[in-house]
């Protein structure tokens, strides 16, 4: 059973007069299955962004449903949506949204407090996810005496402690140098590995050749998609590199099958989705319908 | 550039920025009045010509300067914020090509529009309040015409010339804020965050240390018309105290708070301590501010409602009865009971003629004495002035001997006393033996009684030093014993008094009427024989006059409650909301990460709470330190009667408390409504 699942998402903003309105999401349809490390690539206004917004419940989608691990997300009560967020779900925000009021420490601590745990668990939670992500040392320090990276860590150890079913990740990369970017990878990797869902929004390309699995999204679809398969992060960049080179050139959806089979073919052994309709969500859709 | 193009810019500026400039301005406005009222009341000439305004001129003066520094530190902290958050737009205009002296002048524009509405808003709200007042008082006193309210120019140039101090450092702190960043760090200023405040203990425990030093000196202080410079001594102790605790204080308070981590980590304090930590280390001189114009307000009113409603009580301390005939002398002669004697048949005889009954005669003749008491005896041997470093004022004491045939009269008792054997009655904090040394003399207590028991009463009357009532079987011993005894400037220490109170049955003109009459008739017979302090008062005259002074100090009091309370409440208010746009984003990230909307309002609530709480609770403990002194201060006004006060102050802190709860449910929504 899939743990994360969209099915016909449809997002219509309205501008404030009633004037024309904007489709940022058309038809987007996937599944993210436990374990999972999928990213999800698309240029500026691709619609990505909305996409993580209505999959963190921060926004409600205009038709479709979300549903994680059985539950429908646009089931869930107004009310009940943030206590829902805490329980099920980890943030990793590209402007690392520490509060600049309490210590690191306190900022991981924040959802569990608010979670209403007590201090002993909490502290029994951090000090291993603090020594995974080498941040033992810096947990008493106030953001702004600390590195972008050390403040990104301490924003995925605050997403950690929840033990979420699944991390939301929107440009966790944008804000730091490559050094700090690798280190960071190199940590979600890790965390994957070690079972934790993951489903990361970029457009860094380096980002995205760490999952396991890019999705293309453009104009309010899901465009495409690369599966890692055997693949090294080497070979899944190149495909990506390729996938987007395609994107880039302004081909169609009937392009995309093209596309996808160039970008199979540079991937070498990776195995890519080529959806017969045209699309590469309907190879997924397609099958439960 | 043009100079005329930096008025229109800056003006443009305030106004894209209304939401924000508008409760500034009319913050700056409303403290610009209140600080002109506070002026004008305590140096205008207003206040002059009823009793106790010299108390009532004190505290304003006071209130005048804690309304300056209050002015200072809060429009100071509230125009930081403000440029604070418009830094990214300066950064803007220098990117664009302004350089420090185009932002300066900018600014300085900015500055002066604001002054200007401030002072020219401020002036006209003030004097109009004050016209306002002046009008409610004479529909409520009715004695209006001592008490004219105009323009004071002194109270408008103060205002005027505070104000533009107060603005100066505000344009100073500005350009300093602006001119020495770069434009790069203007536009990302926002960003950067705040080091969290330290907590000093050193400042915290000396705060606390000097407010209970000053707790102690206002408690210890049991003689009010010397000790007064002490009193004020209190005072400025539990200000000073009062700011350091505060500031500091809570800082440490907080980090304390954050050491506890069973308190701490939980969903409705987390945010609102971490949060206060660095608001306490901005608004704890705010919030000492408040709570010290709250603690004016408490005293002003309590004093002030305890005298007019407790009116008739105090008059009956004081004037026992509708007609109230009193005479001295010094030294003691049988002579002077007898015309006092001759003189009462004579009063009675002529209340007669003048078609009056008289009813409940009371007379009571007696001597007295002061002095040092000092190990169960009262020394007559202090010289004032050269021993005035000496002398301990709660040991200053009077004495007053009464016959055998007046205590027994008076109280109904029939007692019998030998020479040298005395009743001792104590009002105040006197401790002796079985022996009562006076002067050179020693008396052997033969009881003790109650000098406010029966009709005694009337003998013992209210007095703010400790007194002792001696009976003893003859005054003629007394007046044997004492007539030598003379001060350090030769005069005679003994003093004879004579008291007659009675009751008629004519209406309060009638008896204003009588009143004058017999004073008349006293003047002419006792004062050729050397008597003094002769009077003859009626009740109900008094009344009329102790109604108005009364009135108007309660009225004074009202009206400066209002203005304070007004502008306190609004000031935290403001600065509430202000914070509210602060805190935007800060509870954004919290939603994010899921904190829902109840975990908010409750953060909210224990922020607010205490926010509140703070001014008013301390507030309440420096009225409950106070209020002995209080007390004391209204026996000068012949007011005895503690429970009262007691009453008055706990129905002002419960008003005051109301209309705090009130605004907290007020703003603790507003803050609500912007931060979810």
């Amino acid at each position: 059973m899939s743990l994360l699942e969209t099915r016909n998402l449809r997002k219509v903003y309205k501008t404030r007069f009633g004037g024309a309105s904007v489709e940022a999401l058309k038809d987007v349809s996937f599944t993210v299955e436990p374990g999972e490390y999928v990213a999800i690539m698309g240029e500026s206004g691709s619609g990505k962004t909305t996409l993580l917004n209505i999959l963190a419940a921060l926004d409600k989608a205009t038709e479709g449903t979300v549903i994680l691990d059985g539950m429908d997300l646009t089931g869930v009560r107004d009310k009940n949506v943030a206590g829902f967020r805490r329980d099920n779900l980890g943030f990793v925000f590209q402007e690392f949204n520490l509060l600049d009021t309490f210590s690191l420490e306190d900022n991981i601590y924040l959802p569990l407090v608010l979670a209403g745990k007590k201090h002993a668990e909490m502290k029994g939670r951090l000090d291993p996810i603090a020594a995974d992500l080498g941040i033992s040392d810096i947990l008493k320090k106030y953001p702004y005496e600390v590195s972008g990276g050390q403040k990104q860590r301490a924003a995925v150890a605050r997403a950690l402690i929840t033990h979420p079913k699944i991390i939301l990740a929107d440009e966790p990369t944008g804000a730091l140098d490559s050094k700090s970017s690798d280190e960071l990878l190199a940590l979600f990797k890790k965390v994957n590995h070690a079972g934790q869902t993951i489903l990361m929004v970029t457009h860094s390309v380096k980002a995205a050749s760490h999952a396991s699995r890019v999705l293309f999204i453009r104009d309010g679809v899901i465009f495409h998609q690369i599966y890692r398969g055997q693949s090294t992060d080497r070979q899944m960049y190149q495909a990506i590199s390729d996938t987007l080179t395609v994107l880039a050139r302004g081909g169609g959806r009937s392009c995309g099958d093209r596309t996808g089979n160039a970008g199979s073919g540079n991937a070498g052994s990776s195995h890519v989705s080529t959806g017969n309709a045209g699309s590469g969500h309907a190879a997924l859709g397609g099958d439960r319908r | 550039m043009k100079l005329a193009f930096y008025p229109r810019l800056a003006f443009g500026g305030m106004r894209k920025n209304g939401r924000l400039y508008l409760p500034y301005i009319g913050a700056c406005i409303l403290m610009a009045a209140v600080f002109y009222i506070m002026h004008f009341l305590g140096f205008s000439h207003m206040l002059e010509g009823f009793t106790g305004a010299g108390t009532a001129r004190d505290m304003l003066r006071l209130g005048t300067v804690v309304m300056a520094i209050f002015g200072t530190i809060f429009l100071f902290y509230t125009q930081s914020a403000l440029i604070k958050g418009r830094l990214r737009e300066f950064g803007l205009y220098s990117v664009l090509g302004m350089n420090r002296r185009n932002l300066g002048i900018l600014i300085f524009f900015e500055t002066a529009i604001t002054w200007l509405i401030a002072v020219a808003g401020g002036l006209a709200a003030g004097i109009g309040f004050s016209k306002l007042a002046e009008f409610a008082f004479r529909k409520m006193v009715g004695a209006g015409a001592g008490y004219r309210f105009t323009v004071h120019l002194p109270s408008v140039y103060a205002t005027v010339v505070v104000y533009g101090v107060i603005f100066l450092l505000i344009f100073l702190n500005a350009v300093r804020q602006v001119g020495f960043s770069r434009a790069i760090q203007l536009v990302n200023a926002e960003k950067a965050g705040e080091k969290p405040p330290k907590s000093n203990w050193f400042v915290g425990i000396l705060g606390l240390v000097i407010l209970l030093a000053g707790y102690i000196v206002a408690l210890r202080i049991s003689q009010p018309v010397s000790a007064l410079l002490v009193f004020f001594g209190a005072v400025v102790l539990i200000i000073i105290g009062t700011y350091l605790v505060l500031i500091a204080g809570s800082v440490l308070l907080c980090r304390i708070l954050q050491k506890n981590k069973s308190y701490y980590y939980r969903p409705d304090h987390f945010v609102s301590v971490s949060s206060m930590t660095y608001r306490m280390k901005r608004n704890g001189a705010g919030l000492a501010s408040i709570c010290i114009l709250l603690t004016m307000i408490l005293v002003m009113v309590s004093s002030s409602s305890a005298l007019y409603f407790n009116c008739d009580g105090t008059l009956r301390n004081t004037y026992p009865g509708q007609l109230n005939c009193s005479a001295m002398n010094y030294g003691y002669d049988a002579e002077y009971d007898e015309i006092a004697a001759r003189m009462q048949a004579d009063l009675l005889e002529r209340t007669e003629e003048f078609g009056a009954e008289a009813d409940h005669v009371i007379s009571v003749s007696g001597c007295s004495l002061a002095g040092y008491f000092e190990d169960g005896r009262l020394r007559t041997d202090m010289d004032p002035m050269s021993d005035i470093t000496a002398i301990d004022y709660d040991k200053v004491a009077q004495v007053y001997f009464y016959d055998a045939d007046t205590y027994n009269r008076l109280t109904g008792s029939r007692e019998v006393l030998s020479a040298g054997e005395a009743l001792v009655g104590v009002q105040g904090r006197l401790d002796f033996g079985d022996e009562l040394g006076i002067g050179g003399e020693t008396f052997r207590v033969a009881g003790r009684f109650d000098p406010r028991a029966g009709d005694f009463r009337y003998a013992a009357g209210s007095s703010v030093v400790s007194t002792l009532f001696v009976v003893v079987d003859d005054l003629d011993t007394v007046g044997a014993l004492f007539n030598g005894y003379t001060d350090a400037r030769g005069r005679q220490m003994l003093t004879w008094e004579w008291h007659c109170y009675f009751d008629t049955d004519l209406d309060e003109a009638g008896q204003n009427e009588l009143s004058d009459d017999l004073h008349g008739r006293m003047g002419d017979e006792l004062y050729p024989r050397d008597f003094f302090g002769v009077r003859c008062v009626s009740r109900a005259y008094e009344r009329t006059e102790y109604l108005a002074m009364f009135g108007g100090l309660f009225y004074l009091g009202i009206l400066l409650s209002v203005v304070f309370l007004v502008s306190c409440v609004l000031i935290i208010y403001y600065k509430q909301i202000s914070e509210g746009f602060e805190d935007r984003a800060r509870f954004g990230i919290m939603q994010k990460i899921g904190m829902t909307g109840g975990d908010i309002r409750k953060s909210v609530n224990s922020q607010m709470l205490t926010v509140f709480l703070i001014p008013i609770v301390f507030a309440c403990v420096h009225l409950a330190v106070v209020l002995p002194f209080i007390n004391k201060i209204l026996m000068l006004f012949g007011h005895n009667d503690l429970p009262r006060l007691l009453i008055s102050a706990g129905v002002c802190a419960l008003i005051c408390g109301i209309f705090y709860a009130a605004i907290y449910k007020l703003t603790s929504n507003a803050y609500y409504r912007i931060v979810a």
